[in-house]
Order: structure tokens, then C-alpha cells, then sequence
């Protein structure tokens, strides 16, 4: 009768076992960080986009950015977010535009170090107003009690067209003081008559939006 | 394509499921998270089923983020558990609005003045109860359907535009004009 000769396996030496157990740990702590930076990016970008938006609920007209969905019944739930999160009492897109600026019309940061001068057409009969803002949306302090234009008390052009100014200075005209503010924030509302507006008046509305230039900073 | 062979992919898959269930799920939170929502700012601070007119707008009083000194403010935070709310206000001219809003800030309501003519605004606002099911009611017996809306609670804006100090004695004297009650006639 033939016979097989086994060896005995030979047992695995402890570096190989370390070797195992580290690649284990490496593994594990790999998953554990992986998630870990899931985590942290699923927060950060529900919170921006709920925030500030993104093109899925924000249209954008130069500086000004819209939420067009706000107060609608049928919004998004990063429209519906925001309205909630932020505390804005906001009229509906169906009755009135709200735009906000953050930036120049150049793109850079809207800031209290600097001047701006703010351009907008004839609003044809709408009423509006503009107002300036930190970023948190609280309003800024200044002597002259001065923190938004209307429609009925800023001093237009002959053609119906307006200019403010925003800086620290006092200057002639129609001036918001942004004294030591930091960051800020324009907001323009328009509301719309009382017989609405067409898709198309509304769009030719969302192209005159005022705009804004930066003059120099300090 | 050494890189490719040696990445894992199954910590891709990892990343981009618990990513996209913790984006969905903060956000999902956040909508129904209505602690800070203007609604519930407005309604600590004012009576309820009652307008109230705010003080002026300023950096010492400001209920709200990005509410500006544009305008003046009457706010009715309201329930209609107890049964139908009549609004009734004036909307002299351009620029006056009534608001009525759900604790989410969805507009239920919104009216503009003309810049022509007043606008008479009276409104009635349901327990939304009545409104689905259809219940009898015997206050909502003569309401104007075209001026009726279903809500159970929320806040009603008057907002009246600041055009001036000329102007303020005669903006204040018909936004005091503007009322809510639980089954006022």
C-alpha cells in the first residue's frame, strides 16, 4: 500500500501574523476615515446648498442671485430649507422678485473696506426698494439712519433711472453708510403690480436688474 | 492605469452612499426643523390672533434677518383651531401688500395695492380641517368662497411702504386700520 508523507504546515510566524492584524487596522481606519469624510462633505453640502443655493433652486442675473420657488407651495426642499433656516420672510416669486447680492458685478466679494455705486433702470411704475445688510442680514448701524432706497424716497434721475452709493464716507446723493460692517449683502425687491406680471415682463424685469460697480477700497 | 488598478472602488461607493444619505437626511431635517423660521421668531414675539404693529424697523429692532426699514409692519401669528379668522385691511396705495403665510413661509395669500384705487382686502381663513372634510360651520356660512382660504395656523404680513416722514402719521393711521379675530363679522 502506498503512503503520502505529509509535512506538517509550518506555523505562521508572528511578523506574518503582525503583518495581517496591521493590514486589518489599515483597512478598518481606511473605512473609518472614508466615512468620516463622507460625513463632513453630505453636511457641508446640505448646509451650502441650503444656504446660498445652487443651480438646481437659485437663478442668477449678474450679481443677483433668486430663489424662484420661495413661498411656492411646490418648492424645493432647498428653497423650503432656507426659507425656514434663515428666518426670511420673503414674499412669493409669483408676487414679487427678492434678489440678493453678494458680489460686485465683477464677482468680488461685496465688502464694507470698499465704495460702490449701484446703477438701475426705470422700474416703469413698480414699486422697489434696496437695502444693504451685514452678512448674518442684520442691518447696519450709522448716524444718519440710513439703510435702504425706495421706489418713493430715493432721488431719481430725469429719465426715471436711479444711482446709490454704498461706502463709509458720507457723500451727496443717495448714500448707504456700510461703516464696519465686513461681508455684505443687497437685497432688491420688486413687487409686481397688482394685475401681475407675464412670464415675459418678469424675464424683462430680471434683465434690468440694477448693477453694481466697485469704486475702490481702503 | 496603475493608479485605477490599485484604487479602491468599493470606498468610492462607500463615500458617495453615506455622503448623498447624510446630504439628504440634514436637508430633509432642515425643512421640518422650523425653530428658527420666521413663523416661529414672530410668534414668540407677538399675540396671537391679533395684528399688532411692529415697531420701526432698526438696527435695535429688527425681528427678523433681512427685514428692512422699507416698510411698516403689522403681524398676526394665528390659529384658527377655535374656529374661522376674519383679516380685514386697507391697502391705500402702490407698494402696501397683505401676506398670509404658513409656518414654512409658503405664501397661502398675497395681495398688492394698485397704484390706482384702494384695495379693501377682507379675508377669511379656515381651520383646514373644515375645508377637506367639509364640515358644517357656522361661522364660514357667509363667507365669500373666492376670499377664503384653509389654514390651521400661520402668520398674516400687512406691510405698509415707508415712503417718508411726510407720509407716516397718515400710513400708520390705515395700517391701525387692519385687524384679525376669531369670528369677527
Amino acid at each position: 500500500m502506498a503512503s503520502i508523507e505529509l509535512e506538517p504546515a509550518a506555523a505562521p510566524s508572528r511578523l506574518s501574523v503582525l503583518r495581517a492584524i496591521l493590514a486589518i487596522i489599515v483597512r478598518a481606519l481606511m473605512v473609518l476615515l472614508t466615512v468620516m469624510l463622507a460625513v463632513a462633505v453630505g453636511l457641508w453640502s446640505s448646509r451650502y446648498m441650503v444656504s446660498r443655493g445652487s443651480p438646481l433652486s437659485v437663478s442668477t442675473y449678474g450679481p443677483w442671485h433668486q430663489w424662484p420657488d420661495i413661498g411656492r407651495e411646490s418648492a424645493d426642499p432647498y428653497t423650503k430649507a432656507h426659507m425656514i433656516t434663515t428666518g426670511k420672510l420673503r414674499i412669493a416669486s409669483d408676487s414679487a422678485g427678492t434678489f440678493e447680492a453678494r458680489t460686485d458685478s465683477e464677482g468680488a466679494q461685496l465688502h464694507s473696506s470698499c465704495n460702490y455705486v449701484v446703477e438701475g433702470s426705470n422700474m416703469r411704475g413698480l414699486w422697489w426698494s434696496l437695502g444693504v445688510f451685514d452678512a448674518k442680514g442684520n442691518l447696519i448701524a450709522n448716524d444718519a439712519d440710513r439703510y435702504e432706497f425706495t421706489a418713493d424716497t430715493i432721488a431719481p434721475n430725469p429719465n426715471g433711472s436711479f444711482v446709490v452709493t454704498l461706502g463709509r464716507d458720507a457723500r451727496p446723493g443717495n448714500w448707504l453708510p456700510t461703516s464696519g460692517a465686513g461681508r455684505l449683502v443687497m437685497v432688491f425687491t420688486v413687487l409686481d403690480p397688482a394685475t401681475g406680471l407675464s412670464s415675459e415682463e418678469r424675464g424683462e424685469r430680471n434683465a434690468h436688474l440694477p448693477i453694481i460697480k466697485r469704486e475702490g477700497c481702503s | 492605469m496603475k493608479f485605477l488598478r490599485g484604487f479602491d472602488w468599493r470606498l468610492l461607493m462607500i463615500f458617495l452612499l453615506v455622503a448623498g444619505i447624510v446630504h439628504l437626511a440634514v436637508t430633509f431635517l432642515a425643512v421640518n426643523d422650523t425653530r428658527a423660521s420666521a413663523y416661529a421668531r414672530l410668534a414668540h414675539a407677538y399675540a396671537k390672533n391679533k395684528m399688532t404693529i411692529a415697531d420701526v424697523v432698526s438696527p435695535q429692532h429688527q425681528p427678523l434677518p433681512f427685514l428692512a426699514p422699507d416698510a411698516r409692519y403689522a403681524f398676526c401669528p394665528f390659529e384658527t383651531a377655535k374656529g374661522t379668522l376674519r383679516v380685514q385691511a386697507v391697502l391705500p396705495d402702490l407698494g402696501w401688500t397683505v401676506g398670509v403665510y404658513a409656518p414654512d413661509g409658503t405664501n397661502l395669500y398675497f395681495a398688492a395695492a394698485s397704484s390706482d384705487r384702494e384695495t379693501t382686502i377682507d379675508l377669511s381663513i379656515v381651520p383646514s380641517d373644515d375645508r377637506f372634510m367639509g364640515l358644517p360651520s357656522t361661522t364660514a356660512a357667509n363667507i365669500d368662497p373666492q376670499q377664503t382660504i384653509a389654514a390651521g395656523k400661520g402668520l398674516i404680513v400687512v406691510r405698509a411702504p415707508d415712503r417718508g416722514e411726510p407720509y407716516r402719521a397718515d400710513e400708520l393711521a390705515a395700517l391701525s386700520k387692519a385687524s384679525c379675530r376669531i369670528g369677527g363679522a
